[in-house]
């Protein structure tokens, strides 16, 4: 028959969760005994066969699971500036522009790239000097960050299919401008799993103050089952009814857990073989451990006053505190095996530019706040990150949705969006630093080089981490879906 | 009323005659004709193997086989063949020798099959006149054609004989058996009275039945004790609000327009509470459909909220880049072609909206065919609710000023240049729209979201690689030309009577694929799984039916039954194949079947959000029953994307889960994470997965825990003090039955030490709660 997909496959949560840790005696056994029979049924139909129990469509377990071949790293992190930040005035050196600043650009008089019309060609306020042993280029606006160069490999051609925020960064999320798709996060929990399974495989940290223009899109799960979303979690945001209620006690909370458990019990004797009751019970148990990790991880109280220090984490500016507390909430995530950490600076709620990148207006003013309070605590996570060797085996994204224009807005003292052309980097395991890839036009303006799309760039993370970006696929109704969808390339130039 | 109309278009005819000749004759004894002998050993061959590259648009060595010149012409290495002679035919050779096809197009030809077209050479090549080639007659290896199974026109199977002929109740059971007979299994005995009631009850109104209820069923000794308790679920208010729920999820509903600013649509909840009225009402399916589609034109403008509940990029459509607008557009039509071929016809077209596609027999011609079947309608985000240009052109001036602006707009208009999407023609239109809806009487702020509709600014043209600045040919409004008949439609047919045209068309009982996909829902809703499990995908890259005719049966069945969707669950419920018990242990039909697909048991799963939360609230004794209207607020909104749990229960909170103002994307914060749709892209099946996140929702959250306390009084005040009577009382709301006299006794003592509120807490989080029986 065609549809001999292993019945065990839709119903477990986490099997090692169950050989482990599943306490109940006679369950235990039929479980066991279900386990042995699956293996005998798993053999799964011709065209579910790239990788058997994990592509099949039905698989829910967030066990460890092995790559497509040897990865170069185990863990994600992304770093995502939301609003566009501008790679005229960060990353992107181009002496063109100094040398026509203030004059038009030749072909975009009249152009309207998003919010209004192009005025003249203007230079970074932010000199670029050189870092580090390379002499990289980099700008005075992330100034601790910039010293860092050496660690980088800069895509400087990216492109994005929207200019505006939403679609963008759900792009830069997901790989689709369309919601419902599921989260880059998300595919790759549902593709490696966890080591750790008293934490989520994927967090996403939001910016204290206040969440990202796509706002779930970043680390939703899509069609994917709902056990790899990614879970928001901060320094200052627990995770939701992760604590026993207020009003009830300790005894009777588990009182209640014992009461449950015994129901529950009582319940799989009419039908001891249902697996799908059996991921419930053991759902609770696992729920009871995240209980005391998650606090546990979330808790800084352990770390020395100068980490404290080194991170920002004791500024008098709020903001800069909060994020510099999310900048370590991240590393100690990373040191616990959770798979991919999206650390997310920047958001929308204060309006145009005031809490994000998103300058149109006032670039100087706006960009002055932003950087301080991203640039200290950006800097001391990946020195802290190398000092300790987590990025022997984790790979860093910065990113942001789209770039800006290397024109002024008319009438205007910031830059418009711009989807044609702007800077990415990576970082850690398994990549060339320092490198550069790619190039934009002589103004900074459109990619002209060795142009990389998203696709491209998920394509090559795949890579990094040991999928092949071509396998991962999950079959939503009759269709083979993709993270890459049926584009992508990997980017073999900038492979360590 | 609609024609009844010759389905079978020439070309599928003679697909169709072709097929049967091919099955009929075999190798040895052949007496056909030239033409026949054609059909069977060159344009099959040549269709499945080569005309992929080889066609009038694709010509890849500038060769077409489509034709007998093009065929004689030959490409670019010369001529393709020579008549009479087989040793100067290039193309014999270049199959002979393996090069064609290329291996990754495909597999080499038999050695029968090249000896055939060896043979047809010899005699000369005869080619019938006239005849040309189309890529879909057949399905190959890789592509539905036009003889998919899912496009032949459906026929009323025979009901089988079976074994186990005392198990059969209606011809459903017939099929199943029949299927399970094969591989030597059979049904699950019946499931006894107190499951039955709660697994139809839950099914067919997502909540628990009372205790009464089911004293009352179990008392019932008549032989339609069951088919009345069937016929009062169906009848009641409930059913609509479970089963709409279904509806809503498959196509995509929210009460907020997505995107960065994700605004309340204040009135989206018209078409939720359309889609609730039609299903308690049993409105036939045919109507249904066309209501939707195009109820602005049949009296039912409501029900168009189906065409625009999807997210709408309010943002970018008012960028100052024209080309983002372009796109915006495109999206957004995409998005209507997409949603209704899906959620109708089970077809995934939206691949042909950049090349043709390659699974199924559908142009990129035939795809902007049917935008153009929509390009009068739109997003009332496009014209009226949250436009800046409005208040920017002074819509809310007086009765008459409002009309001599229109007089004037409406003049320029006409002077303005059709590029669609320049700001200025954007803005007028949205304003002429704006003051017609006004002198019209209608309130702008209280209008149902529902379609708005407008002349297209200019006709609609094929884009190449689905690039809005692409443009190629003009396309007329049409329906998928390898699917039935066609319909004759212009660029000057007036918008409804596209989109009616092309309702009809679909709700039409001559089409393959209408009833075929409803029925696989129905089941779906009813089992879990389809008997084919890809729901909105009928074509190449969907699944084959598990159980083929009982498909076709019950969907001429549905048909037959005026589409009724009430008669479709009573056949279902009512069969023995629904009413055998879950738990039924067969390791011989484990072995054979894991997944249950044969149907050997029925399968119990975990419910859905929805139906657990109502439950709740159902034995808490809080639920609300009003119903319609604006939902339920879960989330408070902070200025953009970002949400936060709304704590604040009371009365509002109790209604059922269906009414709930919806965020698009963020789900429930507390049930949300049971699966819940994000009404980001169509969900036509639930995931159903078992995480730690959603244990500690139930069992940590203030609503459940709140729920437990209510449930805790209500037994207290319904049962008294005892103890034993409080456990019993709450196990009957809850599981339907009494404790057991151990678990009574070991109960007990936790209700004096903890509370009674400690065993509401673990009921409302048991297993045997939360499943379907």
């Amino acid at each position: 028959m065609s549809h001999s997909i292993s019945r065990l496959g839709l119903r477990l949560s986490d099997r090692r969760a169950f050989l482990g840790e599943f306490s109940l005696g006679a369950a235990g056994v039929a479980l066991a005994r279900l386990l042995q029979n699956d293996q005998l049924l798993a053999a799964p139909a011709a065209d579910q066969a790239e990788k058997p129990g994990r592509y099949t469509g039905t698989v829910n377990s967030l066990a460890a699971s092995p790559p497509n071949f040897e990865p170069r790293a185990r863990r994600l992190l992304v770093i995502f500036c939301t609003g566009g930040l501008s790679q005229v005035d960060t990353w992107d050196y181009k002496p063109e522009l100094i040398r026509m600043h203030d004059k038009p650009h030749p072909n975009l008089e009249g152009f309207k790239s998003f919010q209004s019309e192009s005025g003249h060609l203007i230079q970074s306020p932010y000199p670029f000097r050189p870092r580090g042993e390379s002499g990289k280029r980099v700008s005075d606006l992330l100034p601790k960050t910039a010293e860092l160069a050496d660690m980088m490999c800069f895509l400087h051609a990216m492109e994005t299919r929207s200019n505006s925020h939403g679609p963008a960064e759900t792009q830069m999320s997901s790989g689709y401008i369309v919601s419902g798709y599921p989260s880059a996060g998300a595919w790759l929990s549902y593709a490696l799993g966890t080591d750790n399974d008293n934490l989520p495989a994927f967090v996403a940290i939001p910016d204290p103050r206040g969440g990202p223009q796509a706002g779930s899109d970043n680390w939703h799960c899509g069609f994917l089952p709902a056990i790899f979303q990614g879970t928001e979690l901060s320094s200052t945001k627990p995770v939701y009814n992760l604590s026993r209620p207020r009003g009830i006690p300790l005894g009777k909370d588990l009182a209640a857990r014992q009461v449950l458990r015994q129901l529950n019990q009582d319940h799989l004797r009419s039908d001891p073989e249902n697996t799908e009751l059996l991921a419930r019970i053991a759902s609770y148990e696992l729920a009871a451990k995240m209980q005391l990790s998650v606090p546990e991880v979330t808790d800084l109280s352990s770390e020395s006053s100068a980490t404290l220090a080194a991170y920002g984490a004791d500024s008098p500016d709020q903001h800069k505190a909060g994020y510099a507390r999310n900048c370590i909430l991240a590393r100690r995530l990373l040191e616990k095996g959770v798979r991919v950490v999206q650390l997310l600076n920047g958001t929308n709620e204060l309006g145009e530019g005031n809490g994000n990148w998103d300058a149109h207006k006032y670039l100087v003013k706006q960009y002055g706040v932003h950087a301080h309070i991203f640039d200290q605590p950006t800097a001391a996570l990946l020195c802290d990150l190398k000092q300790r060797g987590v990025l022997d085996d984790t790979l860093v994204l910065w990113c942001t949705e789209f770039g800006r224009m290397p024109v002024f807005q008319k009438g205007a003292s910031g830059r418009d969006h711009n989807p044609y052309g702007f800077t990415v980097w990576l970082a850690g395991a398994g990549v060339k630093a320092p490198f550069s890839y790619g190039a934009t036009d002589e103004f900074g303006y459109k990619a002209a080089e060795n142009v990389t799309s998203v696709h491209a760039m998920f394509a090559t993370i795949l890579h990094l981490m040991g999928l092949d970006y071509n396998q991962l696929s999950f079959r939503h109704n009759g269709n083979k879906q993709r993270l890459t969808d049926v584009h992508g390339r990997v980017i073999r130039e900038i492979l360590a | 009323m609609v024609q009844l109309y010759c389905w079978l278009s020439k070309m599928m005819l003679v697909a169709s005659v072709v097929g049967l000749l091919c099955l009929a004759v075999s190798a040895e004894a052949r007496a056909e004709s030239p033409a026949d002998v054609f059909e069977s050993d060159v344009a099959k061959v040549l269709i499945v193997n080569c005309v992929a590259c080889h066609n009038a648009s694709e010509t890849e060595g500038h060769l077409d086989l489509t034709s007998h010149e093009t065929l004689l012409a030959g490409g670019e290495s010369g001529p393709t063949i020579v008549p009479g002679s087989v040793g100067e035919s290039y193309l014999l050779d270049r199959i002979r020798d393996g090069e064609m096809p290329p291996e990754e197009h495909g597999s080499p030809l038999t050695a029968d099959q090249l000896s055939r077209l060896e043979q047809w050479v010899r005699r000369g090549a005869p080619w019938p006149e006239g005849r040309i080639l189309d890529l879909y007659e057949f399905s190959t290896g890789t592509r539905a054609g036009r003889d998919w199974w899912s496009w032949q026109p459906l026929k009323r199977p025979v009901v089988p004989h079976v074994a186990a002929n005392n198990r059969v109740r209606n011809p459903i059971d017939a099929f199943v058996l029949q299927r399970l007979e094969e591989h030597g299994l059979s049904l699950s005995p019946e499931a006894d009275r107190v499951t039955l009631i709660r697994r139809v009850t839950f099914d067919l109104i997502g909540m628990p039945p009372t205790p009464d209820e089911i004293d009352e069923f179990v008392n019932d000794t008549s032989d339609i004790a069951y088919a009345t308790v069937v016929n009062r679920l169906l009848e009641s208010q409930h059913y609509g609000e479970r089963w709409g729920r279904h509806w809503l999820d498959l196509v995509r509903y929210a009460d907020t327009g997505g995107y960065e600013t994700d605004h309340l649509r204040p009135t989206a909840y018209h078409y939720r509470d359309y889609v609730i009225n039609a299903l308690n009402l049993d409105v036939p399916y045919d109507q249904f459909i066309v209501e939707q589609l195009a109820g602005d034109a049949v009296g039912a403008r409501n029900a168009t909220g189906f065409l625009v509940c999807a997210a709408f990029d309010d943002v970018t459509f008012r960028t100052r880049n024209e080309i983002q607008r372009m796109q915006v557009r495109q999206d957004e039509l995409h998005e209507f072609v997409n949603t209704t071929t899906q959620t109708f016809l089970g077809l995934a077209v939206a691949c042909s909206r950049c090349h043709d596609h390659k699974f199924d027999p559908v142009s990129q011609r035939d795809y902007y065919a049917l935008q153009a079947v929509f390009d009068g309608i739109r997003h009332p985000e496009r014209t009226i609710t949250h436009f800046p240009f409005v208040d920017e052109m002074k819509v809310k001036r007086t009765l008459e000023e409002s009309k001599r602006l229109l007089a004037e707009l409406e003049a320029e208009i006409k002077t303005l240049p059709p590029a669609p999407q320049s700001e200025r023609r954007m803005k007028v239109r949205s304003v002429i729209l704006a003051l017609r809806a006004k002198l019209n009487g209608e309130n702008l702020d209280g209008l149902p979201y529902a379609v708005f509709t407008d002349t297209p600014d200019e006709p609609t043209y094929r884009l190449q690689r689905g690039e809005v600045t692409q443009r190629r040919e003009m396309v007329e409004p049409a329906v998928i030309k390898s699917l039935g008949r066609a319909l004759k439609l212009s660029h000057d047919t007036p918008e409804h009577e596209r989109r009616l045209a092309l309702a009809h068309w679909i709700a039409d009982a001559e089409n393959p694929l209408t009833a075929r996909v409803m029925v696989n829902r129905i089941w779906q809703w009813h089992f879990g799984v389809g008997l084919v499990d890809t729901p909105s995908n009928f074509g190449g890259q969907g699944s084959r039916p598990t159980h083929p005719e009982l498909l076709d049966w019950l969907a001429s069945e549905f048909i037959d039954q005026g589409w009724s969707v009430k008669s479709l669950h009573r056949l279902i419920v009512n069969s023995s194949s629904y009413c055998q018990v879950s738990s039924a242990h067969n390791a011989k039909a484990r072995d054979v079947d894991a997944d249950n697909r044969l149907l050997w048991r029925f399968e119990s799963r975990r419910l859905e959000a929805e139906a657990i939360r109502d439950s709740m609230l159902a034995v808490s004794g809080k639920l609300n029953l009003r119903r319609g209207g604006p939902g339920y607020k879960s989330l408070n909104k902070g200025r953009f994307r970002t949400y936060s749990p709304n704590e604040q229960f009371g009365e509002d909170q109790w209604r059922r889960m269906v009414y709930e103002s919806r965020v698009r994307i963020e789900t429930d914060p507390t049930f949300g994470v049971l699966d819940c749709p994000d009404a980001g892209q169509l969900c036509p099946t639930r995931r159903r997965s078992t995480t730690a996140v959603q244990a500690l929702n139930l069992f940590n959250s203030k609503f459940v825990n709140g729920q437990a306390e209510f449930f805790a009084s209500r037994l207290q005040s319904e049962a008294g003090d005892d103890s034993a009577a409080q456990l019993r009382r709450g196990f009957h709301l809850a599981y339907g039955r009494l404790p057991s006299a151990a678990q009574l006794a070991s109960l007990e003592p936790v209700v004096r030490e903890h509370g009674l509120d400690t065993i509401c807490r673990a009921i409302l989080n048991s297993n045997e709660f939360l499943f379907m029986p």
